[in-house]
């Protein structure tokens, strides 16, 4: 499995094969697969040329959107550090909340699929991200539009809003 | 940058076509599971959480769990301790002791502040003081005679726990000072009687002994913790874990400073104000109140036209007063009452005992805030208490007069 051949002059990069629900590889630097709790505990016992998971409960969908997630977070962390090193002022912490806010903004089922991925794959940052986007999302609204929204069957007996 | 790194590192193995992978597939309820379901709500502000309970079945269930509102109470004491929330007010409005109306005052001094009225008291609490906000839970001394009893009430789920006077209160016939607070270690409420027995000495002479009386809700008793080493003349207040009051060193002595009371160790400790603050004191000019978790001091005298804000850094030490924040004030101004310390650093105060105002510290600036509640009318009492709202049950936690 390891290359023979490598052009550049950094050494290669070690991978991971994330395997999607549906079927797809994805082939993603250790570092950010890491970002997994899941896929940290266990890592080392691990043989290196076995590095795959087949995460049956994530559709390629959202593991595209889940790596995408913890590269930008591997990345920001690297460059958050760096600027703190060097001690010059960034507003990395920033950028990235930001970056957050517009990664999960996205339709419901999405948001969905993201929220139980990250529940899944144990991604405390993604999770709390995704619950407190749902909550957002619940805040302002009255019951019946809650229910609209999530698609929530009404078994209440007793509705005191519902005159509203 | 970044985009390309993840091209780069997403080499994808494609076995169908792009198109092939859009699904259509709607969403087919609130699929969550149960655990998810309570981190998601246990986020929410009390208005909404208490129309959740209208959405479903399951969760109306959910929100009534102990298990669920505890969990609610630790996120929002978290976003409030951290100050990382807007804040919320309850506002008492009073014609002398009758009620008038209860306002919330909701996400004070942001755009979105709101004033809305809560649900009036039942009418057997006709006439009475409060005490104290803590954790959504309002601490009421009724000062009806027939009815002397302090209330322990939820002014979101209507919930009123009454708790009896102890045997002390009964008789005493001198000014009681009351608190209410938290003990977050063990998940355990208390108020706090104090009160004055005048008694006899061997040579016949008044003394004045300090007294100090708990009641932890749900033990269903009053019980005595001693003395209290100083004595309390005004103005309570609490911080996180502590109760505390502008005191007297002690009956002989004419040392002012805080008095305060941990709620957990049940221990009692006197901080002298900051020495230079005897003159001011003396005009009575010095005020004292809870600012950013921190004891703070107000000090109308040393720089006229000017308010100095010193905090106690560290509690109980005497050492670690430190000037924070110097506020000019306007013409008419007699004194403030400080309330809290907003998120955006802003200080929200009472001020001349009325307008209810926010003031930039950087600036100086100063905004009247939560208008419409009556607040013009300097005729009428009003307290202001920094609310927190929760699900916390007082007839669950029990232990009151049946």
């Amino acid at each position: 499995m390891k290359d023979s051949f490598n052009p550049s002059i950094e050494p290669p990069k070690k991978t991971v094969t994330l395997v999607s629900s549906d079927g797809y590889d994805f082939e993603v630097e250790e570092e950010v697969a890491l970002e997994s709790q899941v896929i940290k505990d266990g890592f080392e016992d691990k043989a290196v040329d076995d590095r795959e998971y087949l995460l049956f409960n994530v559709h390629s969908d959202t593991l595209e959107l889940i790596i995408k997630y913890c590269e930008k977070h591997v990345s920001s962390r690297k460059s958050i550090s760096a600027a703190a090193a060097s001690s010059s002022s960034s507003n990395g912490e920033e950028a990235l909340k930001e970056w957050d806010e517009h990664f999960i903004s996205v339709d419901t089922n999405t948001l969905y699929d993201i929220l139980m991925a990250a529940d899944y794959l144990n991604i405390k940052s993604l999770l709390d991200l995704a619950i407190q986007k749902v909550a957002d999302t619940i805040h302002g609204r009255s019951p019946e539009q809650i229910r609209k929204k999530f698609n929530i069957e009404n078994d209440s007996i007793i509705d005191p809003w519902a005159s509203e | 940058m970044e985009k390309s790194v993840g091209v780069e590192t997403m080499q994808r193995v494609t076995r169908y076509e792009e198109s092939q992978r859009k699904r259509t597939q709607e969403i087919t309820g609130w699929n969550f599971p149960e655990e998810i379901t309570s981190n998601i709500l246990s986020k929410l502000h009390i208005r909404f959480l208490m129309q959740c309970r209208c959405v479903s079945r399951s969760w109306r269930t959910l929100i009534s769990d102990p298990i669920f509102i505890h969990m609610h109470l630790t996120h929002r004491r978290t976003l409030h301790l951290n100050n990382i929330e807007d804040n919320d007010l309850v506002i008492f409005v009073r014609d002398g002791y009758l009620p008038r109306n209860i306002y919330m005052v909701e996400h004070v001094d942001c755009s979105k502040e709101s004033v809305k009225s809560l649900p009036v008291l039942p009418s057997h609490l006709s006439k009475y003081q409060v005490v104290d906000s803590c954790n959504g839970l309002l601490c009421l001394r009724n000062l009806t005679l027939l009815n002397r009893l302090i209330h322990i009430w939820n002014p979101f789920t209507g919930e009123i726990l009454d708790i009896p006077l102890s045997p002390n209160l009964m008789t005493s016939r001198i000014i009681a000072h009351f608190g209410f607070g938290y003990d977050s270690t063990h998940n355990e409420y208390k108020v706090l009687a104090i009160s004055n027995l005048d008694l006899l000495d061997e040579d016949n002479d008044n003394t004045l002994l300090v007294v100090a009386e708990v009641w932890t809700l749900g033990s269903g008793s009053w019980r005595s913790i001693g003395k209290v080493p100083f004595l309390p003349v005004d103005q309570h207040f609490s911080t996180e874990g502590s109760l505390h009051w502008m005191s007297y060193e002690s009956y002989e002595s004419d040392a002012v400073g805080i008095g305060s009371f941990d709620i957990r160790n049940e221990e009692f400790q006197f901080v002298s104000l900051p020495l230079h603050m005897d003159s001011a004191l003396n005009h009575g000019f010095v005020d004292t109140g809870p600012l950013g978790g921190c004891i703070s001091v107000v000090d109308y005298y040393s720089s006229p036209g000017r308010a100095e804000i010193w905090l106690m850094k560290h509690l109980g030490r005497q050492e670690s007063w430190t000037k924070q924040f110097v506020i000019p004030m306007t013409e008419d101004f007699q004194y403030i009452k400080l309330l809290c310390l907003l998120k955006g650093g802003d200080i929200l105060f009472v001020y001349n005992g009325a307008k209810l105002v926010s003031c930039d510290p950087r600036n100086g600036q100063i905004r009247e805030v939560g208008r419409s509640c009556d607040s013009q009318d300097v005729e009428l009492f009003i307290d202001r208490f920094v609310f927190v709202g929760t699900l916390v049950s007082p007839i669950m936690i029990g232990g009151g007069v049946e």
